[in-house]
């Protein structure tokens, strides 16, 4: 079963994606929500929001926790919130050893849609990618040599991964395509 | 590459859902919204309470004030524009606001038409009382619909009607035949094209948040139990005696809106609402659910 952070953000479209694999899924509002989970998804919304609701409602700690053990999966703000970040409004969970940049392409009217290519299961993948206010992560020079980067595009990486943990910057929830999510049931079997 | 496509459009309002969008005049009350936990906020002049109380002409914000605000914070901006005043939008999309609202906060340009959205790059948020005027407002290229209210009242009632009218006439819809549906679309004055879309899936196409009296982190919890998707609080906050922590309260009321224990403990020691108006009060002319086409 999977867990999807619910406390802000299109929580539901993951659901959706997750309904069509079969997979059940619950919505985690409280720590308690998470017993039971082989895994977890932090999905697209406001990080600030998000950022606040999980240290107020007591789910920082525990999702911290969670992650040492089991897969997360991070979409967008959860990519953020998976990273290192430090400000005044956002502390992230540091799953994910990367900095990033929030809405860093700039407002809604510079979101776009690109085809990608993502290397997966040793095969090169299509997939529809869309960025909305999409962060960006920083000087991929510095980027940890455990980290598997699966994406890029134009030369900087979209798509990441360290053992049991994956984070994109666009929505793969978003055109219908549950690649993505597919690989994340993947990652957390071989992990059962 | 693609880019302002009305997918992607509709795709920051999905972002946006389960969250609180504030209304706010200056940079300091943004701040104090992002810190509250707001997931947007709506940059004008004056909150509807005022533009109520003041009377007169009520237009697009100062764009000095706009990128102010813009400044001051990390959550997405929106800005009011009249309804049917495309010159006013046109304005704002050069400011890149990331939602456009054509509201009727705002006193209306046109009787007759709204702005034709498909044409703008950047999203539109609507209100609508029922079914007929959110599929209206979509068919013009509306990303996301709120339910109207009544603004700048602090009286859920309207706020009430608007979104169970919407609510049931989907049900509603949903059982009707073919035929049924081209009556409902001509008696409604809705798109066919979308009436058949929501009577087979059952939502509208676009994410449906809530608006227009919104006061206490019960209105909150209410108007998402009712189907909201999420809360516009416009002089709900910072016409309140203690504005930062209704605003938090509020926040977490949307979050928690099914958790009757948790919206107790958030309910507790928030100082005066605003004070509000009771509906019958306002003079049908000054009620502003009744602008739009």
């Amino acid at each position: 079963m999977i867990g999807i952070l619910a406390l802000q953000g299109n929580y539901q479209m993951h659901s959706q994606m997750l309904d069509k694999l079969n997979e059940k899924n619950i919505l985690i509002k409280n720590s308690s929500d998470l017993d039971g989970c082989d895994g977890l998804i932090i999905p697209g919304g406001e990080s600030t929001v998000m950022s606040k609701m999980m240290h107020k409602y007591d789910l920082f700690d525990s999702i911290k926790k969670f992650g040492k053990e089991k897969g997360v999966f991070g979409t967008c703000a959860g990519l953020i919130l998976m990273s290192n970040y430090d400000s005044e409004n956002i502390i992230g969970l540091d799953l994910l050893n990367i900095s990033v940049s929030r809405n860093a392409w700039g407002s809604q009217i510079n979101s776009f849609t690109n085809k990608i290519n993502i290397d997966i299961d040793n095969k090169i993948k299509n997939f529809e990618a869309t960025f909305i206010r999409a962060p960006r992560i920083k000087r991929t020079d510095k980027i940890d040599r455990s980290m598997r980067i699966l994406a890029y595009f134009k030369d900087e990486p979209i798509m990441i991964q360290h053992g049991l943990h994956i984070a994109t910057t666009f929505h793969p929830e978003m055109h219908n395509d549950t690649l993505i999510h597919e690989y994340f049931l993947n990652i957390i079997n071989e992990n059962k | 590459m693609k880019k302002n496509t009305y997918d992607q459009k509709v795709g920051l309002a999905e972002m946006l859902k389960g969250g609180v969008i504030m209304d706010v005049t200056n940079s300091e009350q943004a701040k104090t919204a992002e810190d509250s936990g707001a997931v947007a906020v709506m940059a004008l002049e004056r909150i509807p309470a005022d533009i109520r109380k003041d009377g007169g002409i009520a237009r697009m914000s100062d764009p000095v004030l706009i990128k102010d605000i813009q400044n001051s914070v990390s959550i997405p901006v929106m800005a009011k524009c009249r309804i049917g005043h495309f010159a006013e939008a046109q304005i704002l999309e050069s400011l890149e606001v990331d939602f456009i609202d054509e509201s009727e906060v705002l006193t209306p340009a046109d009787e007759y038409n709204h702005i034709y959205k498909h044409n703008f790059k950047v999203p539109f948020v609507c209100g609508a009382r029922n079914l007929g005027e959110a599929l209206r407002r979509i068919g013009e290229g509306a990303a996301m619909i709120r339910t109207k209210g009544e603004a700048g009242s602090g009286n859920i009632v309207e706020a009430v009607r608007h979104m169970r009218s919407i609510v049931n006439e989907i049900k509603r819809i949903s059982s009707l035949s073919q035929a049924e549906l081209m009556a409902f679309a001509k008696n409604n004055g809705a798109p066919y094209i979308l009436i058949e879309q929501v009577a087979k899936t059952g939502k509208l196409p676009t994410p449906n948040f809530s608006a227009g009296g919104i006061a206490t982190p019960a209105d909150a919890a209410l108007m998402m139990q009712l189907g909201a998707e999420s809360c516009f609080v416009g002089s709900g906050i910072f016409k309140s005696e203690d504005p930062q922590k209704r605003a938090e309260a509020i926040v977490d009321a949307t979050t928690y809106y099914n958790d009757p224990d948790k919206l107790a403990l958030i309910s507790e020691n928030l100082k005066e609402a605003m004070k509000g108006l009771d509906i019958k009060e306002i003079p049908s002319e000054q009620m502003m659910q009744e602008r739009g086409w």
